[in-house]
């Protein structure tokens, strides 16, 4: 079940209608919340709610396990669990990509020995929920977090707003929420209302825009495009994954306020960032700082080490960040020109002369952008090859068709012109429709609705990060 | 209130909610309750009154929706009355606003670059 659908419009109602008419019904609300977040879950397969409810169990019964046993035990426990998460996630996302590589990797030593894949279907989310399942038991060891009922993890892993692509949800920050009746102020539902709808504009027209009309055309044949027209699909890629993504975690936060759940902020206008450590403040904001805390700070020993060691331990965080989206030589090399550049970015700190101006902050954000550009190109083509020779014909300066149109290049400066915006731009606005009356309200956001259906062109496209 | 996350980490945080300021009000525990009542109730009565209008002035994605609903017996009759209310918005003008930006979309959609040869 996709946000932008009638069908999620006709479920969200009536979870909204049940879930505040159950709001002193303590745990009976949250088993409601939890049912129908396993019938959306079960709306893409019904047989991953059962991996869902696997892994949630798996990660109560290791929390229960490290309170019940502390110390020595307690850390093998975590091991353990950490692990199980790991196997999963490796499982479902690396076997047949692994598979496919040792394969290769005997018949080139003349060792034909036929390997059989298993054609694994990629539960939706699974990086996802297992992540946050990880972090739960980490969480737990550390004393960060106290250990959740089954209910309640259970809940955690499965709340549908965020199931499928994020934000990841730290336990410490859902878990108190669980155990407090639930709450909605005025000025939070007119936000909540203001994300969603600017999640919806920004996923329907500019993201589904800019993917048919632009990217996709150039990136499935760019021997018949232009160098132009290479150069703005790679802009209009960064644009359209931006807006796609952030989408859905503007509406998975909207949705979850109008529930009486407040969710942390995702994105925060990464393409303004004058650096790329600056870009990975803002871009995925719950993913970046679940790597910095659960892997290069615990894991790869972050930046209280030697300089040589905390280089590795960044460029591995990254490389490893790469992976986590998925099985593709790819995604390694996107993760490894992050890695790379932060890595310069902070010798550069290091050696840069003390008398050498600063360079102007528009030149770092145009240095950033195109650093992100470049990379994206590696994200979206399907392999190495394809994405050299994109970049090849842009340095040619390639002759061919120009199919960009100033409705998909008005679109590209749409999404750049939204990163410039004031800041709190969602809040102003919150502000103000929350001291309109109920039916004004109402009617603004028909009006946003019934223009965003005259724009929209035939059907809705999933998500990008629905298949990481 | 001892949430988790801290206040102003989320964005549907406003500074004039802001938990510490509603406890300090006179009115205490009431305030809450009272803030909750009618943000509940606003957005309650805001979300009917969308819906309710979308179900007028939008027929298009009713009678998407229902056209894409597998050819079952239970499905034929919710069909007939998707195509049906659409067909009618149509005759009462329901569908203008709909149907003049998906116009204008489309002619923005097409139009070319200026000095741009044919």
């Amino acid at each position: 079940m996709l946000f932008p659908t009638l069908a999620f419009h006709g479920f969200f109602i009536l979870v909204f209608c049940c879930n505040w008419l159950m709001r002193r019904a303590g745990d009976w609300r949250l088993i409601m919340l939890l049912v129908a977040s396993w019938i959306f879950y079960g709306w893409f397969d019904a047989r991953f709610v059962v991996l869902l409810q696997v892994s949630a169990m798996l990660n109560w019964g290791v929390g229960r396990l490290i309170v019940a046993q502390p110390g020595r035990r307690a850390r093998l426990w975590l091991i353990a669990g950490v692990w199980a998460n790991l196997l999963i996630l490796a499982f479902f996302k690396y076997y047949d990509f692994f598979l496919h590589g040792v394969s290769s990797a005997l018949a080139g030593a003349g060792l034909g020995v036929g390997l059989k894949t298993l054609d694994i279907i990629l539960p939706v989310g699974v990086s996802f929920f297992t992540f946050q399942g990880i972090s739960y038991v980490v969480d737990v060891w550390k004393g960060r977090s106290e250990p959740a009922r089954l209910l309640e993890l259970t809940f955690l892993m499965s709340f549908f707003p965020h199931l499928v692509a994020g934000p990841i949800v730290r336990p410490g920050h859902i878990l108190p929420q669980l155990r407090e009746r639930p709450w909605l102020g005025r000025g939070a539902a007119a936000s909540s209302l203001v994300l969603i709808l600017w999640g919806l504009v920004k996923k329907t027209v500019i993201a589904n825009e800019l993917g048919m009309h632009l990217v996709d055309p150039v990136f499935n044949d760019p021997s018949r495009h232009s160098a132009g027209d290479l150069i703005l699909a790679a802009y209009g890629y960064s644009i359209q994954i931006y807006c796609d993504f952030s989408a859905y975690s503007d509406m998975a936060i909207g949705l979850a306020g109008l529930l009486g759940f407040r969710f942390p902020a995702n994105f925060n206008q990464p393409y303004r960032a004058s650096s790329l450590q600056d870009f990975w403040r803002r871009w995925h904001i719950s993913l970046s700082s679940w790597l910095r805390d659960y892997l290069y700070i615990e894991v790869l020993g972050g930046s209280r080490q030697t300089l040589w060691r905390t280089c590795v331990a960044l460029f591995a965080t990254m490389l490893l960040g790469g992976l986590w989206h998925g099985a593709s030589v790819n995604f390694l090399i996107w993760g490894a020109l992050h890695g790379g550049m932060l890595v310069c970015e902070r010798l550069w700190g290091l050696v840069r002369p003390a008398g050498l101006p600063k360079a102007p902050v528009w030149l770092g954000r145009l240095y950033t952008f195109h650093i992100v550009t470049v990379a994206w190109i590696f994200f979206r083509a399907k392999t190495f090859g394809e994405a050299t020779d994109f970049l090849g014909r842009i340095s040619h300066g390639q002759q061919g068709a120009f199919i960009a149109l100033p409705w998909t290049v008005g679109m590209i400066a749409l999404g750049l012109a939204c990163q410039f915006g004031p800041q709190d731009a969602i809040q102003q606005l919150g502000r103000r429709l929350s001291q309109a009356p109920f039916w004004v309200a109402g009617l603004l956001v028909t009006l946003v609705l019934l223009v965003v259906e005259g724009l929209r062109g035939a059907g809705v496209a999933p998500f990008i990060y629905f298949q990481f | 209130m001892s949430h988790g996350l801290p206040w102003g980490a989320s964005p549907i945080d406003l500074a004039d909610e802001a938990p510490d300021e509603v406890k300090s009000l006179d009115a205490g525990p009431d305030t809450r309750r009272q803030s909750m009542g009618s943000g509940l109730g606003w957005a309650a009565q805001a979300m009917v009154m969308s819906s309710l209008a979308l179900l007028a002035l939008n027929s298009h994605a009713f009678a998407n929706w229902a056209d894409q609903l597998p050819v079952t017996r239970l499905s034929e009759p919710v069909v007939a009355l998707a195509d049906g209310w659409h067909d009618a918005a149509g005759r009462l003008g329901l569908n203008a606003v709909v149907d003049r930006v998906e116009a204008a979309a489309t002619a923005m959609r097409k139009a070319p670059w200026p000095n741009a040869h044919p």
